[in-house]
C-alpha cells in the first residue's frame, strides 16, 4: 500500500476504501501538524486541526477533481481550519513558555545543551522570531510559514492560497524584510549572518 | 569567500514543531479514519483558497495598477474627483482656464454631497502629480489616450481573457478590467478563484489621510497607525474598519443576503465616467445582482466567522465599475478582530455591473457557518 501515489490512494477512497484513506493520513498527518502548529502557536490545537482536516477531507473527497495534487488540497483544508481556529479564538496566543516552536528550535535547530549561556541567548533568539513572525498580517504569515517553513514551492504555495506565484514570492520576499526588521530592531543582525 | 546561506533563511526554513510518538499518531490516524466515515458534511469554503487580505503594495492590489486599463480606470477616477471637490478648490483656478467641456456644468453645480468627498481614495500613479491649471486636460487627455490603448488591448487579447490563468489573478483581473473599459462588459475572473490581488477593499492601515466613506462618525482616526514606519504590522487586526453600530439592517432577522441598498447613497454624478458613456447604465445595480454577487463570496465570509456564536454586521461599498470600494465590519465579534480583514477580502471579490451612481452601498449579516 505504501508504494501507491497519493492521486491512487486518493482514487481508492473515493471508491469507498478507508484503509487507502488511512495511509493518506499516515502520510501527511506530521506534516499538516506542523503548519497547522505554526500558523496555531499551539500544539494541542495543531492536533485538532490536523485530524479535522482529515476528516473533511474524507468527506469530501468525492469532491476532489484532480485538478491539484492531493496534498496541496489537503494543505488548504488544513489551512482554512487553522485561520477559523485562531479567527474564532478569543483568548491571546500562546505565552511563549508554552508556544511549542521554541523548545522545538532550541532542541533540533540549536541544541546547545552544554553552554546555558548559548542556550539563554538561542531562546531569546527563538522567542524574537515567533514574535517577529506572530506580529506580520495574517497574509504574510501563512505565506511565510508555507513557503519558508514548510518547504513549498511557491507555485505550491499559489495554488493553496488562491493566488499567482509572482504575489506568492512577492508576500514571501515582503514577510522576510519585515521580519528582519523586526529582529534588527532587537539586536540581530540577520542580514549579514550574525548576531549582534 | 564562499557564498553561504541566508541566516534567517537557515533558521526559518523546516522549523520543526514536536507532536506526538508515532505511536499517538497512528491512533490518531485510525481515529481520524473513524471519524471521517460518520456523518457531516464539509462546507465548501474549507475547499476554497483562504480568505487572506491583500497586503498594502501587493502586486495587482488597490495600490498598484495591474494593466494599462486600470491605469486608465485610475486616472478616470482621479478626474471624477477632481471634479467633485468643493467650490474652495474650483474658486482656486483661474478664470481666464477654459472650462473642461462635460464636466463643467457639473463642478458648477455645487459642491456635492461630503459624503462623495470622504470617498477620496490615495491618489492614484498618474495623478498624483498634478497641479495648477492644466491639471484637468492634461489629465483628460492622458485619460483619453490610455483608455484608447486599453480598447485596443482589450480587442487584440480579448480572447485571451477567457483563458487566464487556471487561479485567477492580477493577469486575469487586468485583462477582464480591459474588457470592461472597452465595452463595459465585466468579464468574469478566469478559472473562478479570485486572487487576493484582485481585492480593492477599503483602505489600509498605514495609508495616511484616508477617510472612512462608510463610516457614521466623523473622519474616522488613522487605522491601524500603530503598525506604521518600518515596524512590522501589528496584524490583519489593526487593518479594519471598525467603526460603532450602524442601522445596516432596519428590522427583520438578520439573514446572509444584503438587506437593501443604502437609502443615503449619493446620487449619480453627472459628470461622472459613466454619465459621459451615455445614459445606457442603469443608475444602480439590481437588488437581485447584488444579493448574487455577495451570495457568491458569502460562504467565503462565513468562514471568516466560524466559532463566533453572533452574526457580524458590515456594509458594503461598490463603486460605479462594479467593484467593491470598501467593506465596513461595523458590529458583531469580528469587529475590530483578524476575522474583519478576513471578511473584507471575502466581500472584497464581489462584483456587479457597471452602474451609473458613484457609490452604491448596502448592509448584510454575516453570520457563522
Amino acid at each position: 500500500m505504501s508504494t501507491r501515489s497519493d492521486r491512487e490512494l486518493v482514487g481508492l477512497a473515493q471508491a469507498g476504501d478507508a484503509s487507502a484513506f488511512g495511509e493518506l493520513v499516515r502520510r501527511h498527518q506530521k506534516r499538516l501538524y506542523r503548519v497547522a502548529a505554526h500558523l496555531l502557536r499551539d500544539a494541542s490545537g495543531a492536533e485538532d486541526v490536523t485530524q479535522e482536516t482529515f476528516v473533511r477531507a474524507f468527506r469530501a473527497i468525492q469532491r476532489f477533481d484532480g485538478r491539484s495534487e492531493p496534498f496541496t488540497w489537503m494543505y488548504r483544508i488544513c489551512v482554512n481550519l487553522s485561520l477559523n481556529a485562531i479567527r474564532a479564538r478569543k483568548s491571546a496566543r500562546a505565552t511563549p513558555a508554552e508556544d511549542p516552536r521554541v523548545e522545538a528550535f532550541l532542541v533540533e535547530k540549536r541544541p546547545t545543551l552544554a553552554d546555558p549561556a548559548a542556550q539563554a541567548a538561542d531562546r531569546a533568539l527563538a522567542v524574537a522570531l515567533c514574535e517577529g513572525i506572530d506580529a506580520l498580517s495574517e497574509t504574510l504569515r501563512t505565506t511565510l510559514v508555507l513557503v519558508t517553513i514548510d518547504g513549498l514551492g511557491h507555485a505550491e504555495a499559489g495554488q493553496i492560497l488562491g493566488c499567482p506565484e509572482g504575489t506568492v514570492a512577492w508576500r514571501v520576499h515582503e514577510a522576510r524584510r519585515k521580519l528582519r526588521a523586526f529582529l534588527a530592531a532587537r539586536g540581530y543582525d540577520l542580514a549579514t549572518g550574525g548576531d549582534a | 569567500m564562499t557564498a553561504r546561506r541566508d541566516p534567517l533563511e537557515a533558521l526559518l526554513a523546516e522549523w520543526p514543531v514536536r507532536g506526538p510518538d508515532d505511536a499517538t499518531w497512528d491512533e490518531r490516524a485510525v481515529e481520524a479514519v473513524a471519524r471521517a466515515a460518520g456523518a457531516g458534511e464539509t462546507p465548501a469554503s474549507l475547499l476554497e483558497p483562504p480568505a487572506l487580505a491583500a497586503e498594502p503594495g501587493e502586486p495587482g492590489s488597490a495600490e498598484a495598477p495591474r494593466s494599462l486599463a486600470d491605469l486608465a480606470r485610475a486616472t478616470l477616477e482621479a478626474e471624477r474627483r477632481e471634479q467633485q471637490r468643493p467650490i474652495l478648490d474650483l474658486a482656486a483656478i483661474p478664470a481666464a482656464r477654459p472650462a473642461p467641456a462635460p464636466a463643467a456644468p457639473a463642478a458648477a453645480g455645487g459642491p456635492p454631497p461630503a459624503r462623495v468627498e470622504a470617498e477620496a481614495q490615495p491618489p492614484a500613479p498618474g495623478a498624483a502629480v498634478r497641479g495648477g491649471g492644466g491639471r484637468w486636460r492634461s489629465s483628460t487627455v492622458l485619460a483619453v489616450a490610455l483608455a484608447v490603448g486599453a480598447a485596443g488591448i482589450a480587442i487584440g487579447l480579448g480572447p485571451l481573457a477567457s483563458r487566464g490563468p487556471a487561479s485567477g489573478g492580477p493577469a486575469s483581473g487586468g485583462l477582464a478590467s480591459v474588457g470592461a473599459a472597452a465595452g463595459g462588459q465585466v468579464a468574469p475572473p478566469a478559472g473562478g478563484t479570485p486572487a487576493p490581488a484582485a481585492v480593492a477593499v477599503g483602505p489600509q492601515g498605514g495609508e495616511p489621510g484616508v477617510v472612512d466613506p462608510l463610516a457614521p462618525v466623523p473622519a474616522a482616526g488613522p487605522r491601524g497607525a500603530a503598525g506604521g514606519g518600518g515596524a512590522p504590522p501589528g496584524g490583519a487586526g489593526a487593518r479594519v474598519a471598525a467603526a460603532p453600530p450602524a442601522p445596516a439592517s432596519p428590522g427583520g432577522a438578520p439573514t446572509d443576503r444584503p438587506a437593501g441598498p443604502g437609502e443615503d447613497d449619493p446620487p449619480p454624478l453627472p459628470g461622472g465616467r459613466n454619465a459621459e458613456k451615455g445614459g445606457d447604465l442603469p443608475e444602480k445595480p439590481s437588488s437581485g445582482a447584488v444579493q448574487a454577487a455577495l451570495g457568491a463570496v458569502m460562504g467565503a465570509a462565513r468562514s471568516c466567522v466560524a466559532g463566533h456564536d453572533q452574526a457580524s454586521t458590515v456594509t458594503v461599498a461598490f463603486g460605479s465599475d462594479g467593484r467593491v470600494t470598501s467593506v465596513v465590519v461595523s458590529a458583531g465579534p469580528a469587529a475590530g478582530t483578524p476575522a474583519a480583514a478576513c471578511i473584507q477580502a471575502a466581500l472584497g471579490r464581489a462584483r456587479v455591473e457597471p452602474f451609473a451612481r458613484a457609490t452604491f452601498s448596502v448592509g448584510a449579516t454575516v453570520r457563522p457557518p
